[in-house]
């Protein structure tokens, strides 16, 4: 309690500090902990808020990617010293599916966790013949954004929860997600997470 | 000076190497830049929105006459303070939402009516205060023997 006159004093203003800065978190942090979550009142994401129940942090339409380039044609092209794969949706549907909860962690400051299944990224490698220490390349078929292409390190690729996602939350990815396959691991910011999958190789 | 203090300086002094170091070995240069700008940013809208309002409310506090007790004059500045902090987040917010955005899950919400209402809330919450302080101040006086009629 303040006792010198007018002024607001040292406690008074730390509790104007703390009262700030608490009431900010609490009513934006639900963007990222389920437990907040009821009280998020400002932050510009809401947990659950988009296509299958995850918000997007880039729209297909933002990166330069339509419905009818990632429908008709696509594949996904897999290279490595034993050759190169080029496999079609319906081929990656056909292969053995792992399933992972993971969230997805933007750089942003929301995060959200979500089922995903879909065929792991190690089998897909060893297939190819990639030795297990070698990190990655993966290309997406977006024609915007500073993150068309980025690499990936062996000890991630070789996770067994890294996934090349083909379904979310029960349902065939959507094309704001990165459908028809898109990168999903555990512990890399949301940026990382290439969608609209098309090439995989061993990183030069 | 007394320990706990020190402790707390060396702590704070200790954070603000560690940031300072970061910032520094893994930074760019440009992004560096920006940072500086970010925060003469935040020193520009404390010192030149933040406290000037609250300069005013002080003087209007002032020219009523009545001489507060001090915990009425402190919730009045806390409720300010949050009042503040949540308005300045949520401008911004306002001013994007108004722009558009061509990402349909960002910046859903109705952030001016929420804003009215959080403002609303914190208001009701400081003038709860003040009327407590203010009858536990006049019943204090009213007990010493002050010739002050009580309602």
């Amino acid at each position: 309690m303040a006792r010198r006159g007018p002024d607001l004093g040292r406690r008074g203003f730390l509790v104007g500090i703390g009262a700030s800065a608490a009431a900010l978190v609490a009513l934006t942090a639900g963007q990222s902990f389920d437990a907040l979550a009821p009280l998020n009142l400002f932050a510009p994401r809401t947990k659950g808020a988009g296509p299958q129940a995850l918000p997007v942090n880039r729209t297909a339409r933002q990166a330069g990617v339509t419905d009818d380039a990632a429908r008709n044609g696509w594949t996904l092209d897999v290279s490595g010293p034993a050759g190169t794969l080029r496999l079609s949706r319906a081929d990656l549907d056909r292969m053995p599916q792992a399933a992972a909860r993971l969230p997805i962690a933007c750089v942003e400051g929301w995060s959200t966790s979500a089922d995903w299944e879909g065929v792991r990224l190690r089998d897909l490698l060893d297939r190819v013949g990639v030795p297990a220490d070698r990190t990655i390349r993966l290309e997406s078929m977006q024609t915007h954004g500073p993150y068309r292409a980025t690499t990936m390190p062996a000890e991630y690729a070789r996770d067994p929860l890294t996934l090349v996602a083909l379904r979310l939350n029960g349902e065939t990815l959507d094309l704001d997600h990165g459908y028809p396959a898109r990168i999903i691991a555990p512990g890399r910011p949301g940026v990382l997470q290439t969608k609209w999958l098309t090439r995989i190789r061993v990183e030069a | 000076m007394n320990a706990a203090r020190r402790v707390l300086i060396a702590a704070g002094a200790a954070l603000v190497a560690i940031g300072g170091f970061f910032a520094v070995t893994s930074l760019t240069p440009a992004r560096l830049v920006w940072l500086g700008v970010w925060l003469a940013g935040a020193v520009i809208v404390h010192d030149g929105v933040l406290v000037p309002l609250l300069a005013l409310a002080r003087a209007g506090l002032r020219r009523r006459g009545t001489t507060w007790p001090p915990l009425a004059v402190a919730a009045i500045e806390v409720g300010f303070a949050v009042a503040g902090t949540v308005t300045l987040f949520v401008l911004p917010e306002l001013w994007a939402q108004h722009r558009g955005s061509p990402n349909p899950t960002i910046l859903q919400g109705d952030y001016a009516g929420r804003l009215l209402l959080v403002l609303t809330f914190v208001a009701v919450a400081v003038l709860v205060v003040v009327r407590v302080v203010l009858r536990g101040a006049r019943a204090a006086r009213t007990d010493s023997g002050d010739a002050q009629p009580r309602r």
